[in-house]
């Protein structure tokens, strides 16, 4: 049983790994629908604590939730296995480009099936972004969703801010809320 | 260059950034400017290719290690790339004992509230690369659509995107 969710787990992180274009952010949404909604392996909530864990572990996010996710569903081992499936491919593949890249960027069906899996990967962290919102906004949470959620993704996208220092001031003004007796 | 020299540098840079491109500016400043060893043209080139390829962005490092070192610096690049993300796990192991205490609680829902809206900026710059007429748009809205209404594995809706506009280019 163990040896088949590594197998299971392993799996899908090399599919992350190598079909999910668009960085971190979309293997980290690809695995919350694959984890969370698909197989029901891990609580909405789970998947949330360690995804925003990620966000604090130095390095490149999305292996640092790789590694928590394979820890925490099967051990060492799994964490293992699956930062290497996750980065292994992308790294082999862009090796195989850096020569060639300039000629294969310029291939018009590159660019085409490159914008279609853009655009579906824009979807999906639209989707996530919800998803993730949505227990708070069932309790009707709207001032706190309007200022950390808002707050965060407005601070992000004008550059005013980096990640980590979003995330320690939405803890703060979390805090603040909580200490006004603000839902 | 030899080879523990170079993993040292890049974990460097890895250990301190928070981010996959965030490590971009100890990295340049290392090989670039103080070393000389790396061309802005290679670290651009290493960076442009990792985000044509899937996968984490923090790649282009492997990159950077093939440009300075071939495949062994290569090899090097990589490991740095994987090593900081092991300290997430003594981290999640603490946070498992404490997060059914009230303020911790709180702290979590409060990261979890920010990074929804860190999830929806970073779809930003994405989206001005994807949704520039009415056919990215078009795949954009119906991907959303299917991802909320159905349970079809996300890798099929982003390979049937990506097939979409490749045959709509082989046909016309």
């Amino acid at each position: 049983m163990k040896a088949r969710r590594l197998g299971a787990l392993t799996a899908l992180f090399f599919r992350s790994g190598s079909l999910t274009l668009g960085g971190g952010s979309s293997i980290q949404a690809v695995l919350l629908r694959e984890l969370v909604e698909q197989r029901g392996w891990l609580s909405g909530a789970e998947f949330g604590l360690i995804y925003g864990l990620a966000r604090f572990t130095p390095g490149t996010n999305v292996l640092a939730c790789t590694a928590a996710l394979g820890w925490r569903l099967g051990g060492w081992a799994a964490a293992a296995a699956g930062v290497v499936a996750v980065s292994l491919p992308a790294s082999l593949l862009l090796l195989a480009m850096l020569d060639g890249y300039e000629r294969v960027r310029a291939l018009e069906w590159v660019a085409a099936a490159v914008g279609g899996a853009l655009a579906a990967v824009v979807a999906l962290l639209g989707v996530t972004s919800a998803k993730l919102v949505r227990p708070y906004a069932v309790q009707r949470r709207w001032v706190r969703i309007g200022l950390l959620t808002g707050g965060a993704a407005v601070a992000l996208a004008a550059g005013w801010l980096s990640p980590v220092v979003i995330l320690v001031a939405a803890v703060g003004l979390g805090l603040l809320l909580d200490w006004l007796g603000v839902a | 260059m030899n080879l523990f020299l170079l993993y040292l540098l890049l974990v460097k840079a890895t250990l301190t950034s928070f981010s996959g491109l965030t490590s971009l500016a100890i990295v340049r400043q290392d090989f670039v400017v103080e070393r000389q060893l790396l061309t802005d043209q290679q670290l651009t080139t290493a960076i442009a290719a990792g985000r044509l390829a899937p996968g984490p962005n923090g790649v282009y490092l492997v990159g950077v290690g093939y440009f300075l070192a071939g495949y062994p610096g290569a090899a090097m690049g990589w490991l740095a790339l994987l090593t900081p993300a092991f300290l997430s796990i003594p981290l999640l192991g603490w946070l498992r004992r404490h997060q059914a205490h009230p303020a911790c609680q709180r702290v979590l829902d409060s990261v979890l509230l920010a990074s929804a809206g860190l999830s929806l900026a970073s779809a930003l710059p994405l989206a001005r690369e994807a949704i520039v007429d009415a056919r990215g748009l078009g795949l954009a809205v119906a991907a959303a659509v299917v991802l909320l209404r159905t349970r079809i594995d996300s890798f099929w809706v982003i390979l049937g995107c990506a097939a979409i506009p490749l045959l709509y280019s082989a046909l016309i």
